[in-house]
């Protein structure tokens, strides 16, 4: 008997392992082996154009630090993150209408994940035409209300980088509400009951029931919405080939393909990747730990 | 349901209704310029219904693009991946869901870290492996990596399968099914729902992918339609022509577009299935 | 080494036999069938010519096929690195001359200079001045050493004027023994500049700031060493400034948001701009998209010094290092950059200028399509054009920077001045650092 179970137990470790074997691969030949090249890289001078390379210590990161496009670029990824919590106000609200059962909420919701079904390359060629300077509709409309010199939105990266902005927001409404209007779903009706006997008013319920519920949900948008924004790359490729004026549009992403694959010295991107790869690392383990302060944990 | 009408519930849906708006907007002035001769679009104040109505760019765009050959190597991508990696993905969520084996939760975590890393660290090198193995300018970049495993959608099925009871395995092996007999008679077909939300989350983002083709692949016989779609947007610098790249990128969104609406309501519902708890 | 041989063996029994290109290519059908691949960037035009062009190369060298692929050309450095990267770099490919010195200080070009020594290609003196030492390297320099590309074409930059307009507005245009001066271009565009909204039309495009500085006797950097940057001298600074003003403060020319929503070029070609700087490989482009009548003329001459001085392009052809077919690859490049047949197909369909002096003197000139004025193409190629300094460097970053701000002064944010003097020192890094890039990959 107890050899049976352990031959079970046996069997069903092998086939358990088995039915995990194409993830372990991924994660060693595609993840875990670049991730040790990448690290290896960081510390050479390897340029793609030529087969020798060498050790060269620490000098891709010293003068990583000396380049003021990098911290540029810095910058303008940290401004990559105000979508987030644009999209995730908007998101909820419009969640919370549909869950409450808003006239025509089917055809809204088609509507609303419209943008995101849609890949960014067409995204930012509507983009690019509707916000050309003089020919786009937003430039025609905000002369047509009185705005005497509409933004050059293309040519200022200041302006670039809000259009961007309000592209990820506009893109991302539709498909965080989803997530949204799943959790609220699953806060339990007897709740709300027990509140409306306590006479609160469904503002007051909305801020002190429902917000607090969803925090695990808000939580985990969060982390992805802060790790995906920081990555953001395709848009300044295609709205701004060359980072924008003054480097004022490109991000580290761009920065790192710039260097990689336009100037050739993948060495150097690879240090770039290393000290960016860290940096998201920290941020997102700091998350963590502020989360426990205020991200609901039990039910 | 009944509809309850408040001074509130007006503003909430005139905010909405607005909203609505801005989202499509975009989408009809795609149609309308692309319907229109190049140097049209160059009218103030705009036409939003050309006169004359040109389908002409929607012919010329196969011979003034590499729109052809994208949707072929896009498809391939696309259905290569969707097969084995629902298959993968759903195998691996049933294993991390209902089976107990050796670091199962080391190696769970090891897959999950897997999305903290930014991908852009992972460009350079996978660049090198992939012309040591002669991958570059081939499809394989796109699919294998992809076939093998993606942590979305093993996070997610193993969420659904994970409401599933577990004396459905136990009933399987009473009835003379092995692991995999129990996984691909029993459970495959209880994820059904998750599953077709999952296919139209990795069509998705398999047929827009842009980065990784962008990337590894250089000739026109290897452009995804995504890169030739990019293509029309550098190469016309010197010959700008609006309604054509408009034309284009529409026709590039339709599979995505029809899939989704044929789709649209597994996708909400697997959402709402299996709720997202972290 | 095995196939240098045999390219030299190639190459001797030919040069013996052979007198004119054709029947080289005749005698050269080995009975081995090769197939290269040739890269290359363009419009939709150069694409055709260069399709024709290949087609009569495979009817020359029955045993060569040719698998040409086209990139955008503000891609094209990227992918060719990538491809390189890969090992997978195509046999024959556009370079740049700006690229040059990179790719061939990296070992990625093969060495031209016996092909070319072992094989009449080409007459010396019937080639442009310009272009003959143009991609030789020696390691240190460009213009000595050995051979690592053949010159794909020669191109200048002129002014393209909208004779229509001109004649509406009664104006003659200058003439090579009466130049105009910068005074007399800013009377003219004010002229030109007429009307408002859909029918606004501006007298003058962006003006070449290359034509700016260099006619009004600055540099970017020093001529010499290339090692200083001189941005900040007065005439440079005068220079730009004029060229700002030209929309800034005389409203002749597009603003930098109206040229960003409609570039000069399109601007042209719909007749909303009379006169704009463009090079001589949009000649074919010019012939099928517009309905007006257009002419070239020189850059005008800065008041300052009486001389007038602007850039003249060209890309090499270079064959791959690692290629398995040399000989084919550098016939190809040979056949492109010097077949009399090749360069015929290369003008009628308005690619720039022939690289076969004879040509571009002779049947060129007789040439029915526009512009009308081809002597001023061929008078600005011999007297006022050069290389572009940020050609001659390793690599061009330091011309970018420099180039990615400017806007400042054209929108008006700044002035020339404090511009020029607030960029200096991140140009001047950048080039420093474009000459230690120059001594490592030289080194590895």
């Amino acid at each position: 008997m107890r050899e049976r179970k352990n031959n079970l137990k046996r069997s069903e470790s092998i086939a358990g392992l088995l039915f995990v074997t194409p993830s372990i691969l991924y994660f060693l030949v595609f993840f875990l082996l670049p991730i040790a090249i990448c690290i290896y890289a960081s510390f050479t001078n390897w340029n793609i154009l030529s087969p020798n390379r060498m050790f060269v210590g620490l000098r891709n990161f010293t003068k990583l630090f000396a380049d003021p496009k990098f911290w540029k670029a810095l910058e303008n990824t940290l401004f990559m993150l105000i979508p987030v919590p644009i999209y995730i106000i908007f998101a909820l609200l419009f969640g919370y209408a549909c869950h409450k059962n808003i006239l025509g909420q089917k055809v809204f919701r088609a509507v609303y994940y419209l943008p995101f079904i849609s890949s960014v390359v067409s995204l930012t060629l509507i983009w690019k035409w509707l916000f050309n300077a003089e020919y786009g509709l937003v430039n025609i409309f905000l002369k047509g209300v009185g705005v005497e010199n509409p933004p050059n939105w293309l040519g200022d990266p200041f302006w670039t980088k809000w259009m961007i902005v309000l592209m990820i927001s506009w893109k991302m409404i539709g498909i965080i509400s989803i997530y949204y209007i799943a959790a609220l779903k699953a806060v339990p009706r007897t709740i709300y009951e027990a509140a409306d006997i306590d006479g609160a008013s469904s503002l007051q319920q909305f801020f002190s029931i429902t917000l607090p519920l969803i925090t695990p949900t808000t939580f985990y948008l969060l982390i992805v919405g802060l790790i995906g924004s920081l990555q953001t790359f395709v848009e300044i490729q295609m709205f701004a080939p060359d980072g924008g004026r003054g480097y004022g549009v490109a991000t580290i992403v761009f920065y790192i393909w710039q260097k990689a694959f336009s100037s050739s010295q993948m060495g150097y991107a690879s240090a770039t990747a290393v000290v960016f790869g860290l940096f998201i690392f920290a941020l997102t383990a700091i998350q963590f730990i502020i989360s426990r302060k205020w991200v609901y944990g039990g039910e | 349901m009944k509809w309850k009408t408040s001074p509130r519930r007006v503003i909430i849906f005139i905010i909405i209704l607005v909203g609505a708006g801005s989202m499509i907007l975009p989408f009809l002035w795609m149609l309308s310029t692309s319907l229109k001769e190049a140097n049209l679009v160059y009218t103030i104040p705009p036409q939003w219904i050309p006169k004359p109505v040109n389908w002409q760019n929607y012919k010329d765009v196969w011979t003034a693009s590499n729109l052809l050959t994208g949707i072929k190597n896009s498809s391939i991508i696309t259905i290569f991946v969707l097969l084995f990696s629902t298959f993968t993905s759903s195998m691996a969520a049933f294993a991390f869901s209902k089976l107990t084996f050796p670091f199962k939760n080391v190696i769970f975590i090891m897959l999950l870290s897997t999305m903290m890393v930014p991908l852009v660290v992972l460009l350079v090198p996978q660049f090198v492996i992939y012309s040591k193995i002669k991958w570059i300018d081939t499809l394989l970049p796109m699919i294998v990596p992809a076939s093998l495993c993606n942590i979305n959608v093993i996070f997610f099925l193993r969420q659904y399968i994970n409401g599933l009871p577990k004396e459905l395995l136990d009933a399987a092996k009473i009835d003379g099914c092995g692991y995999f007999g129990a996984y691909w008679r029993i459970f495959l077909p209880l994820c059904k729902p998750a599953i077709v939300a999952n296919i139209i989350m990795l069509f998705m983002t398999t047929w827009n992918d842009y980065f990784a083709p962008l990337v590894f692949t250089h000739s026109e016989s290897k452009q995804t339609v995504q890169v030739a779609i990019a293509m029309l947007n550098s190469h016309f610098i010197q010959q700008t022509n609006i309604p054509l790249m408009m034309a284009a990128a529409l026709i590039a969104e339709l599979p995505v577009l029809i899939l989704f609406v044929l789709a649209q309501k597994h996708f909400t519902e697997s959402f709402a299935m299996t709720g997202i708890k972290g | 080494m095995k196939k240098k041989v045999l390219v030299l063996v190639l190459c001797l029994v030919l040069t013996l036999g052979a007198v004119n290109f054709t029947s080289y290519g005749a005698q050269n059908s080995s009975d081995e069938n090769v197939k290269i691949t040739f890269m290359g960037w363009g419009t939709d035009a150069e694409i055709a010519t260069y399709r024709a062009m290949i087609d009569q190369f495979e009817v020359a060298y029955p045993n060569v096929t040719v698998d040409y692929i086209t990139v955008a050309d503000n891609e094209f450095d990227t992918k060719l690195q990538t491809m390189i990267g890969a090992g997978e770099s195509p046999d024959v490919f556009y370079c740049s001359i700006d690229n040059m010195m990179k790719y061939a200080a990296t070992g990625n070009l093969y060495d031209l200079t016996t092909f070319v020594e072992n094989n009449e290609i080409f007459d010396p003196n019937n080639i442009w001045e310009a272009l003959i030492n143009r991609y030789r390297y020696d390691g240190e320099n460009q213009g000595a050493g050995s051979i690592y590309a053949l010159p794909k074409d020669v191109s200048v930059f002129p002014i393209v004027y909208n004779v229509d307009l001109f004649k509406a507005a009664g104006i003659t245009p200058p003439t090579k023994e009466e130049p105009w001066d910068w005074n007399d271009y800013l009377a003219t565009a004010e002229k030109l500049t007429s009307g408002s909204g859909n029918d606004k039309i501006y007298g003058s495009g962006a003006y070449s700031l290359e034509s700016a500085i260099w006619s009004n006797g600055a540099e970017w950097v020093d001529q010499e060493t290339l090692t200083t940057v001189k941005i900040d001298d007065l005439a440079f600074i005068e220079a730009l400034q004029w060229a700002a003003d030209l929309s800034l403060v005389h409203g002749v020319a597009p603003t930098t948001t109206e040229t960003q929503a409609l570039n000069d070029y399109d601007r042209f070609k719909q007749g909303k701009v009379a006169m704009i700087g463009t090079g001589t490989w949009s000649l074919g482009d010019l012939w099928a998209n517009t309905d007006f009548e257009w002419d070239v003329m020189n850059w005008p001459v800065s008041p300052n010094t009486g001389k007038s001085e602007i850039w003249f392009g060209s890309a090499g052809l270079a064959v791959s290092s690692v290629t398995k077919h040399p000989e084919a690859a550098a016939n190809l490049a040979a056949y492109l950059a010097f077949n009399e047949e090749a360069q015929r197909t290369a003008y009628t369909n308005g690619q720039a200028i022939p690289t076969l002096k004879d040509m571009a003197k002779g049947e060129y000139q007789e040439f029915e399509k526009a512009p009308a004025s081809k002597d001023v193409l061929i008078d600005i190629l011999e007297n006022h054009a050069r290389l572009a300094t940020q050609s001659r460097t390793f690599n061009q970053e330091w011309f970018a920077e420099f180039n990615s701000n400017t806007a400042a002064v054209f929108n008006g944010e700044m002035t020339a001045e404090e511009y020029c003097t607030s960029i200096k020192p991140a140009v001047q890094q950048l080039l420093d650092d474009s000459i230690e890039q120059k001594k490592e990959y030289s080194a590895q």
